[in-house]
């Protein structure tokens, strides 16, 4: 055999060696990550188990119904109050915004449905502008703050506004 | 030879010396050829061994490099670790719930030798596991330590931290044995569905039983048809029952009727799976009998009137009678020995619904007999009545009816038979029966297992979609004239029929201990569920004016479980004066009539 074709020969054995072991041990090590993360995911998956079986002695529905009638005192859903379903119920029309003239809360104030009407009667400071002077009225309206909601109505639309 | 013939013309080559010839010699033309062959073939396998290399190298850089083939998960699958399938499958509700599970329970031994032999003081290790074990005897486990001999058990099932206490004492010999302990974490909810294990993790009762070898081989969940929410509501109605009325048991079931799925079973008393009461003939009493036995698949009950639902269904199937038949109910009938007499009687002649809101017996005897043995025995064999229910528990834990003989099936039985006595059947074989008789007329088989989603149910048809019509309005009157008024539930048009039957104790029957029961449904015009309860001899007490009676015992009961569970398993309710389902269940020879009150 020639020279240079047996050096090449001999490098390309030994890279091939080096490079092996070199993946071997990678290999390895992975494969002891992976065993431990398994052995970890198994002693989980056993605490899991056991909280599980905990949680349901803890959840026992005699037990639930004594702790009701001592702290909660709910009762079931009486028949009456199944009559309309869950889809049936409307969704609150957007409330007026909230800097609005009076001009505009009237407008608002027909167009919401009785029960948010009802809501917004019931909170009325929070809702009615207070008298403002003709010269501030006339100005343009201040941006509404957005950090501080001021009814529960105007934190709803606020909230689905920013979906 | 060139070469050879050189070293030996070395004159100072010692004589002893003769070197071998260091290359081949050449000869003649067909030795180089030779050579040359030989040559090319080792150039060959060389090539070979290169192409092998280089495909090693290349898959190596593929690999490092150029992370070649990143889904292949080969190696990783190769050793996985697994933890070892549990020696008992879960089973859990319909909803996932929990019913039975096994937990890592260590049993504690002690080997006698190696403690002596530490040195370790006796006295001082019972004050230190009786400190962490208070359960156990002192006396006991002093004379286990002291033995002698290289295994006791202390104890066989220790919780994680009885274990962490006892391993904390580090007594020399003490040791732990690894083990596994089936639990039941909603303890006695469940007691006589799931029945319970032994030590050894063997099956001894109920499902625990009757699905031993599928709990034991599978490792995966078995997921019940039962709602433990559900089963709640019912065995609390059921305590309710009991104390008001001082009976000595009850029992109940719950049923879809279109699926056969069970999604509550309950018999009072019952027992805590996790402490069972010993079986053992030797300490067995009466009392533990009593808890272990499961009302609903092994009892054998004369159930009563519930039975006039299959006469009248017998009656109106086969042409024996119609909705506008009449028969007389004046006078007591005296058939042998017996005498067959109405509770509330009428003393008049009663048409066919008349005779089921009011219970009549006089007139459901009269109605059988005019159908005949041959045709009563055939419909409620073909009912399922005359056979043990084929359901998921061991044989031995079902009952066999009990009925008379093909030859002894005479007049009388007749009689009897059509408002229930002179035959014994379970609750199961009534509940499976009675489902069929609303929901269209297909009988489905009972099962404890749930039916998955859109799954076809196994079924016969055994009445017409007509008679099964024609039930439904029936039981929907005896609730709304008849003897089960405060069953009534508003908004969910309960339907039903009542029993009450006097208990055959030796042979005669009893007037004072009775087996109350009722059969109810809901919405009765279009029925989803079905519901049996029964107790087992109640006292009458002041708001039901002393009688104990099912219409005043269980029929104001399963009113309540079906508020309670209607809006749990998704039957919302419904206007029941609305023009749809008043027309559905208008019975129409009673159209502008009104029943007089029971």
């Amino acid at each position: 055999m020639k020279w240079p074709g047996g050096a090449f020969w001999i490098v390309a054995a030994f890279a091939a060696g080096v490079g092996n072991y070199a993946v071997k041990q990678v290999v390895q090590g992975l494969d002891d990550d992976l065993t431990n993360v398994r052995k970890k995911i198994v002693a989980e998956q056993k605490q899991i188990h056991d909280l599980t079986a905990e949680w349901t002695y803890l959840n026992q529905p005699e037990l639930l119904a004594d702790l009701n009638r001592r702290y909660l005192g709910l009762v079931p859903i009486a028949p009456k109050q199944e009559r309309v379903g869950i889809d049936e119920i409307a969704i609150r029309s957007a409330p007026a915004p909230l800097q609005s003239g009076p001009e505009i809360q009237a407008v608002a104030a027909t167009a919401m449905p009785p029960p948010a009407t009802k809501m917004a009667a019931a909170t009325p400071p929070m809702m009615a502008p207070a008298p403002v002077p003709a010269a501030v009225a006339a100005a343009p309206p201040p941006p509404a703050d957005k950090a501080k909601p001021v009814s529960l109505d105007a934190l709803f639309a606020q909230v689905a506004g920013s979906r | 030879m060139l070469s050879a013939q050189r070293l030996d013309e070395n004159p100072c080559r010692p004589r002893h010396f003769k070197p071998p010839p260091c290359a081949p010699v050449v000869a003649d033309g067909a030795a180089a050829e030779f050579l040359d062959t030989t040559r090319t073939r080792l150039l060959l396998a060389a090539a070979l061994f290169a192409l092998i290399f280089l495909v090693v190298a290349g898959r190596l850089v593929d690999v490092v490099a150029m992370a070649g083939a990143a889904n292949d998960t080969r190696i990783a699958r190769s050793h996985l670790v697994v933890p070892p399938p549990p020696a008992r499958a879960d089973i859990v509700d319909r909803n996932g719930t929990l019913l039975a599970t096994n937990l890592d329970s260590p049993a504690l031994y002690v080997d006698s030798k190696i403690m002596l032999q530490a040195g370790e003081d006796p006295d001082a290790a019972v004050r230190a596991i009786t400190t962490a074990l208070p359960d156990l005897s002192p006396a006991d486990i002093r004379a286990k330590l002291v033995s002698g001999k290289s295994f006791a058990y202390l104890t066989r099932s220790l919780t994680p931290r009885q274990e962490y206490a006892i391993n904390n004492l580090g007594i020399p010999g003490v040791e732990f044995e690894p083990g596994e302990k089936r639990r039941y974490p909603l303890g006695d909810l469940v007691a006589h569905v799931v029945g319970y294990c032994s030590v050894d993790n063997i099956g001894q009762a109920g499902l625990e039983r009757g699905l031993n070898p599928a709990i034991k081989g599978s490792g995966k969940p078995v997921t019940l048809a039962l709602d433990a929410r559900v089963q709640f509501v019912l065995k609390d109605e059921l305590q309710q029952v009991i104390s008001q009325f001082n009976a000595k048991g009850a029992a109940g079931i719950i049923m879809n009727v279109h699926t056969g799925e069970i999604v509550a079973m309950a018999s009072l008393p019952d027992f805590d799976p996790n402490h069972p009461p010993t079986t053992d003939p030797k300490h067995e009493t009466a009392d533990d009998k009593d808890r272990i036995f499961n009302k609903i698949t092994s009892g054998e009950y004369e159930l009563g009137s519930v039975f006039k639902i299959f006469n009248t269904a017998m009656a109106l199937d086969n042409n024996v009678a119609t909705m506008t038949s009449t028969f007389d109910a004046r006078n007591p009938i005296e058939i042998g020995r017996f005498t067959i007499e109405d509770y509330h009687g009428k003393h008049r002649v009663l048409s066919v619904p008349e005779i089921f809101a009011y219970s009549s017996n006089i007139g459901s005897a009269r109605m059988a007999v005019a159908a005949g043995p041959k045709l009563q025995r055939d419909f409620l064999a073909k009912l399922g009545l005359l056979d043990p229910v084929p359901i998921e528990f061991d044989k031995a834990d079902v009952g066999r009816p009990h009925f008379p003989a093909p030859s002894a099936w005479r007049e009388v039985n007749v009689m009897t038979i059509a408002f229930g006595h002179g035959i014994a059947v379970t609750p199961l074989h009534m509940i499976t029966a009675t489902a069929a008789m609303i929901n269209g007329g297909i009988l489905h088989p009972p099962t404890m297992l749930k039916v998955p989603d859109g799954a076809k149910v196994p079924g016969v048809r055994v009445i017409s979609q007509k008679t099964s019509d024609q039930i439904r309005k029936l039981m929907r009157l005896v609730v709304e004239y008849g003897t089960a008024k405060l069953a009534a539930a508003p908004g969910y048009v309960v339907g039903g029929k009542t029993g009450t039957a006097e208990k055959n104790v030796g042979g005669h029957y009893e007037e004072k201990r009775l087996l109350s029961s009722f059969i109810g449904a809901f919405p009765m015009n279009d029925p989803q569920y079905v519901i049996l309860t029964l107790v087992d001899e109640p006292h009458g007490n002041k708001e039901s004016h002393g009688y104990a009676t099912a219409g005043w015992t269980v029929a104001p009961a399963t009113s309540r479980i079906i508020q309670r569970i209607a809006p749990l398993l998704g039957v919302a309710p419904v206007d029941e004066k609305s023009p749809d389902i008043v027309r559905a269940l208008q019975i129409e020879s009673l159209a502008g009539k009104k029943l007089e009150d029971y």
